[in-house]
């Protein structure tokens, strides 16, 4: 079937008159039935419009570009995700038994970018613990910022 | 029935079980051809007859002329669709025969349910519009306006707003021919 609208019609509804208005339209009309519920439906439609209010919402467009640009980028991000390498798991140290520990010795430094340092140690046994703690004053020499932490965690353990 | 028959008495010429299982075919058919006037009653009214009027005349000729219909020359639904259509014109209210004061009403007006599912379709169909054929499809099928001062309001040739016309109405010529529904 055939779905270009007749010239003819589009003719009569540019002038804004009733396309059965016209003879030569209500032969061919007749001699393709075929159109008849099409011409119908598009003419009351026409017809209709001029009865809408003039706010009126309209739902948006299905857009197939769309549909198509968005699966487009969630395959991409299923391939990077696919494709980047696996998470490195750090391994674990290998804490000894809580009960075969004897003593603990945690060291702790701090250094910014002004180069002062602090430095602080932690010894003892599980259940009585010193801390020492240690720190400098700036030498007033800014250096490219920088924070640095290192935590050094000993145990002395039962043989 | 595939000889088309000349005699008038159709009665006659056809054989009572043809004629039963035509009558069944033009029973069957009623409803289709009630929401065919009824959409074309939509398009334009007609005066002195209901939907339900037009329906018994479109069967009564139908069955007079039962004789000229022909299975290898097209279907019972378009035979019967172009008698529907020569009824509604027999009986539109055309601009030359305008109603009088005598004259019943059309009563082919669709009720409350009924309106509601066309204008539901209405909007289903114009959203499907884009935004720049519906805007140029409302104003100057709603509000009136010409062509021209379409083209002079939005400063583009007349043949751009033609041709945003021509798409719009051929996007919808398409959707019915299709029969899609919301």
């Amino acid at each position: 079937m055939n779905p270009v609208l007749p010239p003819f019609l589009q003719e009569s509804f540019d002038r804004g008159v009733d396309p059965l208005d016209d003879e030569a339209t209500r032969v061919w009309l007749q001699q393709h039935p075929e159109h008849l519920q099409a011409f119908a439906a598009l003419r009351a439609t026409l017809r209709e419009v001029a009865d809408l209010p003039p706010q009126m919402r309209w739902p948006r467009r299905w857009r197939p570009l769309w549909f198509l640009a968005g699966a487009a980028a969630l395959l991409v991000a299923a391939w990077l995700a696919a494709s980047s390498p696996a998470v490195t798991v750090l391994p674990r140290p290998l804490f000894a038994p809580r009960a075969a520990v004897l003593s603990i010795t945690t060291t702790e430094r701090i250094a910014d970018g002004t180069r002062a340092f602090a430095f602080a140690t932690v010894q003892g046994t599980l259940s009585h613990k010193a801390s020492t703690t240690f720190s400098t004053c700036s030498t007033g020499r800014q250096l490219p910022t920088v924070f640095l932490r290192t935590t050094v965690r000993e145990e002395t353990v039962r043989p | 029935m595939s000889q088309p028959l000349t005699s008038t008495d159709a009665s006659a010429a056809v054989p009572v079980d043809d004629a039963t299982s035509f009558g069944r075919q033009l029973v069957a058919l009623a409803g289709p051809m009630h929401a065919f006037l009824h959409t074309l009653c939509r398009g334009g009214a007609v005066t002195g007859a209901s939907v339900d009027d037009l329906v018994q005349e479109v069967m009564a000729r139908a069955w007079r002329s039962r004789t000229t219909f022909a299975a290898d020359r097209g279907t019972l639904d378009a035979w019967l669709s172009r008698i529907t259509f020569r009824v509604y014109l027999d009986h539109r209210r055309t601009p030359a025969a305008s109603p009088t004061l005598a004259e019943e009403p059309a009563t082919c007006a669709p009720g409350p349910l009924a309106q509601a599912a066309a204008r539901e379709q209405l909007q289903w169909l114009l959203g499907r519009l884009s935004s720049r054929e519906r805007g140029v499809l409302l104003r100057f099928h709603r509000d009136g306006r010409s062509v021209a001062e379409l083209a002079a309001a939005d400063a583009v040739p007349t043949g751009t707003i033609k041709s945003l016309l021509h798409r719009a109405r051929a996007r919808l010529w398409a959707a019915f021919l299709r029969g899609e529904q919301p």
